[in-house]
């Protein structure tokens, strides 16, 4: 379904009311990025956090906030616990 | 609009008493300046004494609000203003913040967040976990409309192309109502001292260090990692301590009163911290226990039992040793002296409890006291009365107190404005007044 033409000309005139900065535009590629490379990390084999990091050279903290945002979203699952770590999974 | 009294706030004080006012057959409406009622017990995991699920206590009374005829509830609503008009009633000026959506086409779907390409910081979950930039707020959210936060949105039209009702209205403003009423009363919570507010503490920027709140959220079955586990790398804890008298006590905070509720919410999440990670060590680092409430002490001579270790000691800095575990540099108020360092995997900080709204920036009659809380000058006798006439408070509005007592108080607020009420506008037998 594509957008009507209503709808084209209220995200204009929101465009221009709100505009969209630099800084977001780069914010949501980064977290694209971010989520490419996770998702690429666990498409296999289930991975735990310090593990992902390892792969995607990530800081750990970065890693585990992005990997709950994908689970919360359905795009990852942790599948079970191995020592002090969870394992997540492409899902 | 017109209606017997405006509650401004939604929290459980705010609900209980426009329950109680609706059940005298009074007209209320509730403003809610979040997008969702429920207030800050909604986010809990489970109340002390008896480890009820804190949901479970709310969001009956959520619903009975949300469904009572005599109850008109505004979300997403500030109030700008209340003026006394010369014959003794209220006129409030409230602004209605725009959602992006029209309210009633929306189905609550999710549709919408699910194809927003946005992730930012949820609120909800005091940053830790994810929403996206047009999100419903929380699973047991009422209503379950969502938001679209207009500074993270890229307004690429993916919500108003999935949305099977043609519900997104980008163009959407602020509307302004008014509101015409006999009594005011004030339930507007409270917030917790900054996280960021002890350089010795980290300054908000260990990783690992985390409020009470966040605490909340890592033990809700809803949480932001399903789990308890450790934000820097999604470790499980072994170590777990609790810091007490971290936001409160503390001059050099402006904070010098005790928040009354601190001990015990440390108390129930050690215990189920315990529950969760049965070999865990938990610590707490006290100044002083406080358990005054009925079977308070019980709860606390049971957490000890359970094997929390108890440490009467301040803890003077925190700081961030290797693979993101803390060292505690604490000094014991018994035994020796000396100051001894000791390593936790997590630290939960208690913080205090400040006012969340100031009524002073409004210009009418209603004063706070020295600690910034609305001024209550008929207490302990008339607790819910304020400075200015007509205009009640209750819950944690009025000073720190816990869900038990902002309940009994809120209660007792209803009846204080029902008795206003009953002389300005006495009910008719059978019928409205």
């Amino acid at each position: 379904m594509s957008l009507s033409e209503s709808t084209k000309a209220k995200l204009k005139i929101a465009k221009e009311r709100h505009g969209v900065s630099p800084e977001l535009l780069a914010r949501v590629k980064e977290t694209n990025r971010i989520h490419r490379a996770i998702l690429e990390a666990v498409a296999t084999e289930a991975k735990s956090v310090p593990d992902i990091a390892a792969a995607t050279s990530l800081p750990s903290e970065v890693v585990f906030w992005n990997v709950n945002a994908l689970r919360k979203y359905n795009k990852l699952v942790d599948v079970k616990k191995s020592g002090d770590f969870w394992l997540y999974q492409k899902k | 609009m017109k209606a017997h009294t405006l509650v401004i706030g939604a929290g459980i004080a705010g609900l209980q008493a426009a329950l109680d006012l609706a059940e005298q057959g009074r007209q209320v409406v509730l403003v809610e300046k979040n997008p969702s009622i429920g207030g800050r017990m909604i986010s809990l995991s489970k109340v002390y004494p008896t480890l009820d699920c804190a949901s479970c206590i709310t969001t009956p009374r959520m619903a009975s609000v949300a469904h009572h005829p005599l109850i008109h509830t505004l979300t997403y609503t500030e109030v700008l203003g209340v003026a006394k008009n010369e014959d003794g009633t209220f006129r409030a000026h409230l602004r209605k913040k725009p959602r992006y959506i029209e309210e009633d086409k929306c189905i609550g779907c999710k549709r919408c967040e699910e194809v927003c390409p946005v992730y930012i910081r949820d609120d909800f979950e005091h940053q830790l976990g994810a929403k996206k930039a047009i999100s419903i707020p929380f699973t047991n959210a009422i209503p379950q409309f969502p938001v679209l936060e207009p500074q993270s949105c890229t307004w690429c039209g993916a919500c108003a192309n999935a949305c099977p009702v043609d519900c997104i209205d980008f163009t959407q403003e602020s509307r302004d109502l008014f509101v015409e009423v006999d009594a005011v009363l004030l339930a507007t919570g409270f917030q917790l001292t900054p996280i960021d507010a002890k350089a010795q503490y980290g300054g908000g920027k260990l990783r690992n260090v985390i409020s009470s709140l966040q605490g909340e959220r890592l033990l809700a079955p809803h949480g932001p990692y399903g789990r308890v586990l450790r934000p820097s790398d999604g470790k499980v804890p072994d170590s777990i301590a609790f810091v007490q008298c971290a936001g409160s006590r503390d001059a050099s905070l402006g904070v010098p009163y005790c928040s009354r509720v601190c001990c015990m919410y440390a108390i129930k999440q050690a215990m189920l911290l315990s529950g969760s990670l049965p070999t865990a060590d938990i610590t707490i680092y006290y100044m002083d226990i406080r358990a005054f409430g009925k079977g308070y002490e019980a709860f606390y001579q049971n957490a000890k039992a359970m094997g929390i270790n108890f440490v009467k000691a301040k803890v003077g800095r925190i700081r961030e040793i290797e693979d993101g575990n803390l060292a505690l540099r604490i000094e014991r108020q018994e035994g020796t002296a000396q100051p001894e360092e000791a390593q936790h995997d997590l630290v939960i900080l208690s913080l205090g409890l400040t006012p969340q709204w100031n009524p002073g920036q409004l210009a009418w009659e209603v004063k706070t006291a020295s600690d910034g809380f609305v001024a209550t000058p008929g207490a302990p006798l008339d607790p819910a009365a304020t400075t200015q006439d007509g205009v009640f408070a209750c819950g944690t509005a009025t000073g720190p107190k816990d869900i038990v007592d902002s309940i009994m108080e809120a209660g007792n607020a209803a009846t204080e404005v029902g008795k206003r009420l009953e002389i300005r506008a006495p009910m008719v037998p059978g019928g409205a007044s």
